[in-house]
């Protein structure tokens, strides 16, 4: 009952995500078409290209059109490429999404250990470079750390390359994951030219979030810490290392939990930097580079992938959220 | 020395060790030693944006100065962090780059806590149908990441400075909503915020004058915090083509410039980026020296 | 005597705060003997919680700094010892928090907890062994059985099923007996107890007691049992300390210490408890004009939330100057009358008239013109004022809501009001942060008087303040009320109070009067059982006090205009019982409504 008006919600959520799109394609540029195709096209070709794009109909009824294209993989035509924008997308979707996996997964191997001890050790040194390296890492521009990260791993040291996703002729793909696809065929050449390529990009695509998931898993654990069970478990003698683990890290977890709910559109977002400094095959350039070509479709296209992702994540991660977490489950019995 | 007490042996008037909750905050503020260096630091690039006109060695670099005999020159005494690919002194043109940045955390922030504040607090007062469509809509924006969503609207808009920070905004408001939002759902169960309905007190009174300064201290510290973002935010869209345009002097956009120049010249992009880092840096550690502050209250 | 259990001398803490270092504990001896239970007995801030913290050995030590000049716990000298040891100390000593949703895990079902720290103490305390034992089936399964076979000695009539309970499924007076239980798992040799009943209601307060008077001579344990409460340090304690400020003030057994106090201090505890035996001297004989209409008029009142009913049907009158008292526990519904008689909501059901008008439904112009007559003091303090403003803001906008708008007017009455609560007119500037909790709640009453109103509801107006600032709060509300003739409407749990203030009582349970009558009546010739029941759980603090009732009385003949619950009809009106227990109204066992508290 409660799963089904939470997705209602998150149905309802996505009906104003597209709302908002449509808004920003159609309604505001005022004439996209004339926009797009700048000065010296005649009156007559902008009126036949306003015809076949449908803009010539009601703003509802080009509503609906938008969406029943959208549910059918068009998002419009690219102003860039001579294809459909939700051709393109689905083209370069599996190099995004792979982009950050790795990172997510980088971030939070990394930030839930560091927060963990840093909360343990409280005060104590670790917790300070910790705070510090954590401090340091959400103030630093993504796009910078790229550039400089790529220039000194990648040209002056040459360790690794400098841009792109493969140095290899393109391979059949299974899952359109380079470091599955190659696993899967058991080609470790390939798994390590792979490798080799995700691994800057991911990298400085993990810096900001994995400092955020230290910072949080660190206060969340010290809130719980501070909490009169766990003086109760101390007073009865337990060691701090069961306490720690066991109880405190169960009821933090929930917070770790959220991260990655809010990590989730964050990456998406700096994305779009990481990918065009390291010219990533993915649609967070495509859409960098669609905003410099002034081509509406593209831009709004990819942004509406990009919240339907992050919308879909949030609800999952809710749903996890209230079954992990007895209080929730229990207070919504009837 | 805690609260007063009531003890037997008083006479009840009590005499609390600092006049007013002013001077007590000021004292603890300063025994937060992060929060004062990255005060410090924040005062120090307000200073410098403020003054830059005059103290900028080379002024007349800030535009489209051209200098071909010394072009992409690298640090030295003449000009501490080298020259771009116009000649212009970078040392310079960061001074100059303090100001857009601090203007844009400004405009970003104003808008932001003037959209989301009021929304929170109504949504969260008033409950019911107003709460749910607010909320709502709330929710649509929350779901979008900022960066995605202020390069759509500042694209539609035409891609400039100004746009890209006023598209910051019309996205960033969301979080203030919710706080604003969660906070007054807490607060209006307080004893004072009943006593005021109950004597008759205007909705308005009792959201503006009884609710809202209650909140002061979380919106405090998001704001520090956010601030930075604001920043980072700003600077990543101008990178991308979006918002500045040459021959500004805007950080992220001196870096976009510079990067066409890498690997030789690697100090046109590396000197924004350290400025970037140290403005955002000092807001930060103000903002957690403020949550720290507030938090033990 | 035998050698003490545990014997300290010299105790000082320090705290370093953000504010500075502060001296919690200055200097302080201490002794338990085998077998005896000792109270530690104090206001807030007298340091009774540190100090039980340091025996418990969970004093952190940065931020704390301990000396001792001696300390010794079951014949091992405690300044010397190390880490480890002291850790191995905690096998001997039970510790019973004060707030047992708090000190429960929520996310951990209360078996699953119980077994945790079962097989802790029988893994001999070594993690290692601690890790096998808890994969063992056979040894979870001995766990869960000695876990079920400690929750029937604190009374628990279906273990294995409030085993299975998340924290949050159980009432607080299970959550409490949860945690004794787990408090002598270990066969413990010292059981130390930190205000383990103040949450609870006096009902329940009386089982837990009894089940900890009853564990402690079964296993044969020691105790210190840290109170506020004197009532039961006299019934529990052997022997007791009195705290202040850090430093014992007064020591030795209960009862002299409590009959014939040598310390002021303590002496001032003492007379601010009210005797319940005794009728206020200064309590007229005759409260309430005689007006041939009543003041207030109630008359089938209820309000409904939902499938709940927090109030069912109730009816009374209050003459004017009378102070009518609503006496009850958490859950029977007197939070809620008291916001519909102060029309914060609206009742359900039934009506209010005052002064003959009828007031159930007012709205806007009407309603405000009402709130000058009836106001309202809340229980909280620390909520009921707006921390971001000035006493003269707060006290001001009842005056500014109502017409007032010069400010030198304004403050000219504040100042006023200030001084009917006696409290310094330079007080204006001062906000909440800068008030003790006595002082809080003058202000708030000075804010409830400040439109000249005629009826005010106090909804336990001392029950968050320490005992012996309740005494002055309640002087004060009776200066107020002979000065300027005013009805009060008392709302409390607290005998106490009641017996200070009320000329009439109700009695309340699940929503309705149970039994209605004059203060005297219902306090020493009691009709109902319930009634009963409530009186007799309060622990006596007077030796005078000891309450033996008389036979119920008649009911006189009901003056013209009142209405009262006849003995016969309020004997008849009794929910259903079980074992002569009425289960506490805050129970949430859906399974089984029968389950004691």
């Amino acid at each position: 009952m409660r799963f089904l008006k939470r997705l209602s919600h998150m149905l309802l959520v996505l009906v104003g995500v597209s709302i908002l799109m449509f808004t920003l394609v159609r309604v505001i540029p005022g004439d996209p078409v004339a926009a797009a195709l700048g000065d010296g096209v005649s009156r007559e070709e902008i009126a036949r290209i306003r015809q076949q794009m449908g803009l010539d109909r009601s703003i509802p009824v080009q509503y609906v059109h938008y969406i029943g294209g959208i549910l059918n993989g068009h998002f419009g035509m690219s102003l860039t490429e001579p294809k459909d924008v939700g051709e393109i997308i689905a083209e370069r979707l599996p190099a995004t999404l792979e982009l950050v996996t790795v990172a997510m997964l980088v971030a939070i191997a990394f930030g839930v250990p560091f927060g963990v001890i840093s909360a343990v050790n409280r005060n104590g040194a670790t917790d300070h470079v910790s705070r510090m390296v954590s401090l340091f890492g959400v103030s630093f521009p993504q796009f910078w750390v790229a550039l400089m990260l790529q220039l000194w791993l990648g040209a002056w040291l040459l360790l690794v390359p400098i841009t792109g996703r493969s140095g290899l002729p393109p391979a059949e793909p299974i899952t359109g994951f380079l470091l599955l696809d190659s696993l899967l065929k058991l080609d470790l050449a390939a798994f390590g030219d792979a490798l080799r390529h995700i691994l800057v990009p991911a990298l400085v695509l993990a810096v900001g979030p994995l400092a955020n998931v230290t910072r949080l898993v660190r206060a969340s654990m010290i809130d719980e810490l501070g909490k009169p069970y766990i003086a109760l478990n101390r007073a009865v003698g337990m060691p701090s290392f069961l306490i720690n683990y066991k109880y405190a890290l169960r009821n933090a977890s929930l917070s770790a939990l959220t991260v990655v709910g809010f990590l989730f559109p964050l990456m998406l977002g700096s994305a779009f930097v990481v990918e065009k400094v390291f010219v990533w095959p993915g649609i967070a350039r495509f859409g960098a580079d669609a905003i410099i070509a002034n081509d509406f479709n593209a831009v709004v296209g990819v942004a509406l992938v990009v919240c339907v992702f992050v919308v879909v994540i949030n609800f999952l991660v809710d749903e996890l959220y209230g079954w992990i977490d007895p209080r929730i489950r229990l207070s919504a019995e009837p | 020395m805690t609260a007063p007490s009531d003890s037997a042996f008083d006479l009840e008037v009590a005499t609390p060790a600092y006049e007013s909750g002013l001077s007590r905050g000021l004292a603890r503020f300063r025994r937060n030693k992060l929060a004062v260096v990255g005060a410090v630091m924040l005062l120090l690039t307000v200073f410098i944006a403020l003054l830059a006109p005059w103290i900028a060695p080379y002024p007349e670099d800030i535009a489209d100065a051209v200098h071909f005999d010394r072009m992409l020159q690298p640090p030295s005494w003449g000009f501490l962090m080298g020259t771009d690919e116009a000649g212009r002194d970078i040392l310079t043109r960061l001074m100059y780059g303090a100001r857009l940045s601090l203007l844009t955390a400004f405009v970003v922030l104003g808008i932001s806590v003037v959209i989301g504040v009021p929304i929170g607090l109504v949504a969260g007062y008033y409950g019911g149908r107003v709460e749910t469509i607010l909320m709502r809509i709330t929710d649509t924006f929350s779901s979008m990441p900022a960066l995605v969503l202020a390069l759509a609207i500042a694209v539609v808009m035409g891609a400039d400075l100004i746009h890209s920070m006023i598209a910051i905004g019309l996205v960033w408001w969301r979080g203030f909503a919710r706080i604003a939002h969660g906070q007054t759902l807490s607060l209006k169960q307080e004893g004072y915020v009943v006593m005021a309905r109950t004597l008759g007190a205007s909705d308005f009174h009792v959201m503006f004058r009884e609710i809202l300064p209650n909140m002061t201290s979380p919106l405090l510290v998001t704001i520090s915090l956010d601030a930075g973002f604001a920043i980072l935010i700003g600077t990543a869209i101008s990178f991308l083509g979006a918002g500045a345009s040459p021959p500004t002097a805007e950080w992220g956009l001196m870096i976009a410039s510079g990067r066409h120049y890498l690997p030789d010249a690697w100090w046109p992009s590396l000197f924004p980026g350290l400025a970037i880092f140290v403005v955002v840096l000092s807001f930060n550690l103000l903002g957690d020296g403020l949550r720290d502050f507030f938090g033990d209250d | 005597m035998n050698s003490p259990l545990v014997s300290v001398r010299g105790l000082t803490v320090e705290f370093d705060t953000l504010d500075g270092v502060s001296r919690v504990i200055h200097g302080i001896d201490l002794d338990i003997a085998e077998g005896e239970i000792v109270g530690l007995v104090g206001e807030t801030g007298s340091g009774k919680s540190v100090t039980a913290k340091y025996l418990l050995g969970v004093l952190p030590s940065p931020p704390a700094r301990i000396k001792a000049d001696s300390a010794t716990m079951f014949g091992e000298n405690l300044t010397i010892m190390g880490r480890r040891a002291r850790e191995d100390l905690k096998r001997y000593i039970a510790y019973v928090p004060q707030d047992p949703m708090a000190a429960l895990n929520p996310s951990f079902k209360v078996g699953s907890q119980m077994i945790d720290v079962i097989i802790w103490e029988r893994s001999g305390r070594r993690l290692s062994s601690y890790f096998v034992m808890r994969h063992s089936r056979s040894a979870r399964r001995q766990a869960t059985d000695y876990a079920a076979h400690l929750l029937e000695k604190v009374k628990i009539n279906n273990p294995r099923l409030v085993l299975d309970r998340y924290p949050v499924q159980l009432s607080g007076g299970m959550r409490q007996r949860v945690l004794l239980a787990l408090a002598i798992s270990g066969s413990p040799r010292l059981l130390v107890a930190d205000e383990p009943t103040t949450a609870l209601d006096v009902t329940v307060q009386k089982k837990i007691v009894e089940i900890i008077q009853e564990l402690a001579q079964q296993e044969k344990l020691a105790g210190l049992y840290i109170t506020h409460d004197l009532g039961v340090a006299r019934w529990l304690c052997n022997r007791t300390y009195v705290m202040y400020k850090g430093r014992v003030v007064d020591e030795g057994r209960t009862t002299e210490l409590l009959d014939h106090p040598k310390h002021p201090y303590t002496q001032r505890l003492v007379d601010a408890i009210p005797r319940l035996s005794e009728r206020p001297a200064d309590l007229a004989a005759v409260a309430g004009s005689d007006d041939a209409v009543p003041q207030l008029r109630v008359r089938d009142l209820g309000k409904t939330y939902g499938e709940v009913q927090a109030v069912k049907s109730v009816s009374f009158d209050i003459r004017r100057g009378e102070t009518f008292a609503i006496v009850g526990e958490s859950g029977s519904g007197k939070t809620t009358l008291a916001q519909i008689i102060a029309r914060i909501i609206e009742p359900s059901a039934g009506s209010i008239s005052y002064e003959g008008r009828d007031i159930t439904h007012l709205v806007g112009g009407d309603l405000r013109a009402l709130r000058r007559k009836i106001q309202i003091v809340f229980q909280d303090p620390g909520s009921s004022l707006n921390p971001r403003q000035t006493v003269e803001d707060i006290i001001g906008l009842p005056l500014m809501l109502h017409g007032m708008k010069s400010k030198a007017a304004r403050r000219a009455r504040v100042a006023e009001l200030l001084e009917a609560v006696h409290l310094p007119a330079d007080f204006m500037k001062r906000t909440p942060w800068a008030l003790s909790g006595g002082q809080k709640q003058r202000v708030s009453i000075a804010r409830a008087l400040a439109l000249q109103p005629e009826v005010l509801v106090l909804d336990e107006p001392t029950s968050a303040l320490d005992v012996s600032v309740q005494a002055r709060i309640l002087t004060l509300l009776k200066q107020l009320r002979r000065k300027h003739n005013l009805t009060y409407v008392l709302i409390t749990h607290d005998l106490g109070v009641v017996r200070a203030l009320a000329d009439r009582i109700a009695v309340m349970y699940l929503g309705e009067f149970v039994e209605l009558g004059s203060a005297d009546q219902i306090l020493q010739a009691p009709c109902h059982d319930y009634t009963r029941s409530l009186i007799s759980a309060v622990p006596v603090v007077h030796e005078s006090d000891q309450i033996v009732f008389a036979e119920p009385q008649p009911i006189e003949s009901a003056r013209p205009g009142s209405y009262r619950v006849p003995a016969e009809q309020a004997l008849a009106m009794q929910p259903h019982r079980a074992e002569h227990e009425f289960p506490s109204p805050d129970a949430q066992n859906p399974e089984n409504p029968e389950e004691m508290q």
